[in-house]
């Protein structure tokens, strides 16, 4: 048998919904999914990783839901935005670190992988899905923008997982 | 006294006030998105010539105020390395001492670029 | 010794999905977009408006939600065909055919999907394609203990104490080609109900590619081809002989 290392063991990853469905039995195996999910998310083995990114979530979502929330008329980060990031946090690979959540003035959220000033990744999404990213690796510096589906581009990857 | 005349000098100290906590690592360091402009492609800045520590801080409470939000401090920073970024520091009163850092791209990316190296430069300066 | 391509007249296909994500379309307003597609896609669709539901809350520093704001926003189009066969959904970044009993065939399914995809371009413009993805929806009745003479992978219990199985959930994911292709390979037991007096296993195959993605309208067709290729294998290698006869 041949077996591939997955690149990512998150729950979350290898329970996301597939393409779309629209027959009963479609969604009788997303439910069954989703009922799958929330069993293992339960548990400490499982869950907790995915527990940590909505927790990390919400301690963003909580402060930037006004508008103006950095006292210079940021706009409110939408639920559209929010599930986005959860989406790309998801088919995160599990081996590489969460990353501190923040948000920008425009409504996006933004996340950062920190090791020094010198040596850092941050990456905004939008509600489209829009993904801009930059990255200082000492005297090097990376900057780019693309549309994230549901798999995480290859260079950026690369930029995260360098910190 | 106004400086809506008298231009921003690279020599100066420019502070831009902290309201969202999240915009600060745990180790006081600054994060670029507090660097990062909107809803134009300009940032607001206080210029801290001519006032003291206390007006300065009575100008970003004054802000927090009307905002409802909380005053966390300050991320102060020289206007060199924001003028090394190409980008221009222009004075716009009122707000006392206010100014606009312009100029900065379109691009999202290459505004997070520059974010990142001027949060790299600024200093956090905690209120109290 | 079946073949991996053998023609099945009672193909156990519940609903077959073609599914093309894009980059968002510019300009997504309802009133512009709703008329393009009215005026698109062929007569014979009911539209349906699908709105997501946003809802945002206030936080005070007494920790309770103090305001509370709900907006719907469009989140784009249904169309259902008259004989409820068709689905198309029309989002801002993506396009999808579904097609239900009683399936057409693998020709018909592609010719009627792409057309719909046309359709979809004509409207989105030039937007570039993201992922595409095939899922095939299969469903087969059985009887009392007979799963583990038509699957090669089937339900089984363990340990010496009688039992039963009462739920079942097998997921598998493949990669193909060096990562190129990816697929999820579902199986699952849908219990009995007023349609079927017996219990159906399920066998959800999904294959989609974010590599491999097509320049010009041609490539797209062997795209297509290589996707449907790699389900096959999927389906074919599940499945045993005793089943495979049933099904020409």
């Amino acid at each position: 048998m041949n077996y591939t290392v997955p690149m990512n063991s998150s729950l979350a990853y290898q329970l996301r919904p597939g393409l779309a469905g629209f027959s009963r039995e479609a969604v009788f195996v997303a439910s069954e999914k989703q009922s799958l999910a929330g069993r293992l998310m339960e548990t400490v083995t499982f869950g907790e990783r995915d527990r940590a990114i909505l927790s990390r979530l919400f301690s963003v979502i909580s402060q930037t839901a006004n508008e103006g929330w950095d006292g210079y008329g940021a706009l409110p980060v939408s639920v559209k935005t929010y599930i986005k990031t959860m989406e790309f946090l998801c088919v995160l690979p599990g081996t590489v670190k969460l990353p501190e959540m923040s948000a920008d003035p425009d409504g996006s959220l933004s996340m950062e992988w920190y090791r020094s000033p010198e040596w850092i990744v941050s990456i905004s999404i939008d509600g489209n899905g829009k993904l801009d990213y930059a990255a200082i690796f000492g005297d090097r510096k990376y900057h780019g923008s693309m549309y994230f589906a549901d798999e995480i581009d290859k260079e950026v990857l690369n930029h995260i997982g360098r910190v | 006294m106004s400086l809506a005349d008298i231009p921003v000098d690279e020599t100066e100290k420019l502070s831009r006030f902290i309201l969202f906590s999240k915009w600060l690592r745990s180790d006081q360091t600054v994060r670029s998105e507090a660097f990062i402009p909107h809803p134009y492609i300009d940032l607001s800045v206080t210029r801290q010539r001519n006032i003291s520590g206390s007006e300065l801080w009575n100008l970003g409470k004054e802000v927090s105020t009307i905002r409802k939000c909380t005053l966390y401090g300050r991320a102060d920073i020289f206007a060199e390395p924001v003028m090394k970024q190409n980008l221009t520091i222009e004075p716009s009163e009122p707000p006392l001492n206010h100014a606009n850092i312009k100029g900065y791209p379109e691009d999202k990316s290459k505004q997070k670029l520059i974010a990142l190296e001027l949060a790299a430069e600024a200093c956090f300066i905690a209120l109290g | 010794m079946k073949s991996q391509y053998s023609f099945l007249t009672k193909a156990p296909i519940i609903e077959a999905v073609l599914e093309i994500k894009t980059t968002p379309i510019p300009v997504w307003e309802e009133n512009l977009i709703t008329g393009k597609i009215k005026s698109q896609f062929s007569t014979g669709y009911t539209f349906e408006s699908e709105n997501i539901f946003q809802h945002t809350m206030q936080f005070q520093p007494t920790l309770f939600a103090s305001e509370n704001k709900s907006v719907m926003e469009w989140n784009g189009l249904r169309l259902t065909s008259e004989d409820k066969t068709e689905i198309v959904k029309v989002n801002r970044d993506s396009y999808v055919y579904s097609r239900l009993q009683p399936y057409p065939g693998w020709e018909n399914f592609k010719e009627k999907a792409l057309a719909g995809w046309n359709d979809y371009r004509a409207i989105a413009g030039k937007q570039n394609i993201k992922r595409i993805g095939i899922r095939f929806i299969n469903k087969i009745e059985f009887v009392n203990d007979e799963l583990s003479e038509l699957f090669v992978s089937s339900p089984r219990t363990v340990g010496e104490i009688d039992k039963s199985i009462s739920g079942y959930f097998q997921q598998n994911v493949y990669s193909f080609n060096k990562g190129e292709y990816g697929a999820s390979h579902i199986q699952t037991i849908q219990a009995s109900d007023i349609n079927n007096q017996n219990p159906s296993f399920i066998l959800d195959i999904d294959v989609y590619t974010s590599e491999v993605l097509p320049l010009e309208e041609k490539d797209l067709n062997n795209n297509l081809e290589q996707i449907r290729m790699f389900k096959n294998d999927i389906f074919f290698g599940a499945i045993k002989e005793k089943l495979l006869e049933r099904l020409k």
